[in-house]
């Protein structure tokens, strides 16, 4: 157990020339907000008031032209400025007038997009006469009923974002003040739901929360690395949208879950472990022990005996070469002259040892990640509850009550951290800064483990009846307080080390 | 009682037997009590490559029609043109992302007649042989169709 007052102010040099450059602190503060949906489409709605009234034209146009833009605001404006006639053709709020030339059409004030109610005749989509039928601009006119089939259709499809008039090739956008009058109720609800989605996927300032059914979304205008803290409790990197991995950079989190999905590490343990038959190519794996192999018949294979190692027939083989475990000839291959043969080995040697790297690396990436996990799914709520006992049964008062939870988030966020040094250590090269990494990765582990001890420490003695005295307690409160700061920092300083270089 | 469907492929079928009975006659399977699955037959334009040579249109509609596209494929001997596959299958974009309610059994009938005049030579697709293994008896719907030309 290490003393904790030695390691809130490590050995590391703190670089004094740190205030010249970019304070990392800063960079970290909050500068996020996490949006539920309708707030998204709240904003939504007051950016499309916004342009409706900047561009003299309808809400509904106003939004067609956004979505059109793809929310590209800047862009929108500038292509206004330069050609508003042919802005509306693109975006499908106006027909092309007969002989319509882009160039003539500069500056041009243009009316609004509005419906037309049909006369008697027949609506296009189902044959039928029918006196009551919607049209857009172009005059295309369908039946009520025909409408909403239609655009029930597109919300089904998801395309409802951006629908056309039902005639073929007719480019003329369906207004929002149009479909609500269509869809009512959860399909209201759906269309609004898929614009939102449209806007969020469309705006590099906006991201879903990664959690699964998690529907909260962070607004964050500084884009970049950074962990999100959503309602929801999840904790995740906005610029990847993997959970927050610091010290890790997004690419090295982005390799190392390649290289954890079974695939592909089956292909470094076939590499390592598998050699084929030399009769008929058959893949065939070695479990240890003798050099004797048989390419067996049970699966698909030959029946062919050989030697593991110099791959010659087994017939050839006798205590003069070696016996069953180790062989002459090998040895002759590989002091000889034939190259290929020993290109093919030490590509096994290599891949065997990598592989024994991986292992190593990822079994402590795994243990902190089950622990972490154990600690925020039980610990956690456990603690909740030791809390209000305390408070109901002893009356502390929650506020004095709030360390213990404090401290067991601390525990969960160590863990997260450990976890992804180990992804960073895979990746580091040795050398000073991989030693040093090492030695603080190692005190933080440490730190973590002994905190993780006080917060496991059971709180019953202080929840007696007959105990008056709250001196115990108090004690217990500032070891574990103490511990908790110490570690945090700790923890802090490491983090910044590593992303400014320990040996810098 | 009739479903929206079947009411407006009958004033279609009328529309077809009074304007279309020479050039692109309708046959519908007697069995098919609902008039769900008609066969449509039409002959290659006077001048293209595949003039005079008559082929057979299979069309699936669904109560969603004509919302939804319905499901056209060769039937039969179908014409050697690089958007046909041996099995059948079409791939006219109309048929896919670009349908339209608007459009109906003739406008198919037409496009398609037209896809085949536009063609210089007759050729296979390129990925006939992979893409009609892997088809199987899937609806020519199911698949993510490239519309590599505007033609097709
Ligand atoms: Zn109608
Ligand atoms: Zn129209
Ligand atoms: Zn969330
Ligand atoms: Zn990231």
């Amino acid at each position: 157990m290490s003393e904790p007052s030695e390691s809130s102010d490590w050995d590391m040099e703190v670089d004094d020339e740190s205030e010249d450059l970019p304070e990392p602190a800063l960079i970290r503060q909050k500068s996020y907000t996490i949006l539920h949906l309708s707030e998204i489409e709240q904003r939504v709605n007051e950016i499309a008031s916004e342009y409706s009234e900047l561009l003299g034209i309808s809400k509904d146009e106003a939004l067609i032209l956004l979505t059109h833009y793809h929310w590209k605001l800047h862009k929108l404006q500038d292509s206004w400025l330069d050609n508003e006639m042919r802005v509306r053709i693109e975006a499908g709020i106006l027909l092309p007038p007969a002989g319509y030339e882009v160039a003539k059409s500069r500056g041009k004030k243009l009316g609004s997009i509005k419906l037309v109610r049909g006369t008697e005749g027949c609506c296009q989509i189902c044959y039928e006469n029918k006196l009551d039928r919607d049209a857009l601009q172009c005059g295309h006119s369908y039946c009520k009923s025909c409408w909403r089939q239609y655009l029930e259709n597109l919300l089904y499809e998801r395309t409802i974002a951006g629908g056309k008039c039902p005639m073929h090739s007719c480019p003329l956008k369906v207004p929002e003040s149009m479909i609500l009058g269509y869809l009512q109720g959860e399909k209201a609800e759906n269309y609004k739901r898929l614009k939102c989605e449209e806007f969020i996927n469309q705006n590099q300032a906006y991201r879903w929360c990664p959690a699964p059914g998690c529907s909260y979304v962070v607004e964050y205008e500084n884009l970049g690395v950074h962990g999100i803290s959503c309602k929801c409790g999840y904790f995740f990197c906005f610029a990847c949208g993997e959970e927050a991995h610091r010290p890790v950079s997004c690419n090295l989190v982005k390799s190392w879950i390649v290289k954890n999905s079974a695939e592909s590490e089956n292909i470094t343990w076939i590499i390592a472990n598998t050699k084929q038959c030399p009769k008929c190519r058959n893949p065939i794996e070695k479990n240890q022990g003798c050099n004797h192999m048989t390419c067996r018949r049970e699966v698909n294979g030959c029946g062919h005996e050989f030697c593991w190692l110099c791959l010659g027939p087994w017939t050839d083989h006798n205590s003069a070469t070696g016996g069953f475990y180790k062989c002459n000839k090998y040895d002759e291959l590989m002091s000889g002259t034939n190259n290929a043969f020993k290109q093919e080995e030490s590509k096994r040697e290599k891949a065997k040892t990598e592989l024994d790297k991986y292992i190593w690396y990822f079994e402590r990436y795994n243990n902190h990640h089950k622990a972490q996990k154990i600690a925020s799914e039980k610990q956690v709520p456990a603690m909740e509850e030791k809390m209000q006992e305390l408070h109901d049964f002893k009356q502390y008062p929650i506020g004095e009550l709030e360390f213990l939870k404090q401290a067991a988030e601390q525990v969960i966020k160590c863990r997260r951290v450990l976890k992804w040094t180990y992804c960073f250590g895979y990746y580091l090269k040795s050398g000073a800064e991989k030693d040093l990494f090492e030695h603080l990765q190692e005190k933080l582990e440490e730190n973590t483990e002994h905190l993780h001890e006080l917060v496991e420490k059971p709180l019953d003695e202080f929840m007696s009846a007959d105990v008056i005295d709250r001196s115990p307690f108090y004690q217990h409160k500032s070891e574990l307080t103490n511990y908790f700061q110490v570690t945090k920092t700790f923890m802090e300083h490491l983090l910044d080390g590593i992303e400014n270089g320990l040996t810098a | 009682m009739l479903s929206r469907a079947q009411k407006r492929l009958q004033r279609e079928f009328e529309e077809m037997t009074r304007h279309y009975q020479d050039t692109f006659p309708v046959e519908i399977p007697e069995n098919d009590t609902n008039r769900m699955t008609w066969y449509v037959s039409f002959i290659g334009a006077e001048g293209s490559i595949f003039a005079g040579e008559r082929y057979t249109l299979e069309f699936r509609f669904s109560d969603n029609y004509p919302i939804e596209a319905p499901d056209v494929i060769f039937r039969g001997a179908y014409p050697h043109h690089e958007h046909v596959y041996s099995n059948g299958y079409i791939c006219l974009s109309i048929l896919y992302d670009d349908w339209s309610p608007s459009m109906k059994v003739s406008s198919v009938v037409m496009s398609i007649q037209s896809m085949l005049s536009s063609a210089t030579r007759k050729s296979r697709p390129a990925n006939d042989a992979s893409f009609v293994s892997y088809a199987g008896g899937r609806s020519p719907k199911t698949f993510n169709w490239i519309f590599e030309d505007e033609k097709c």
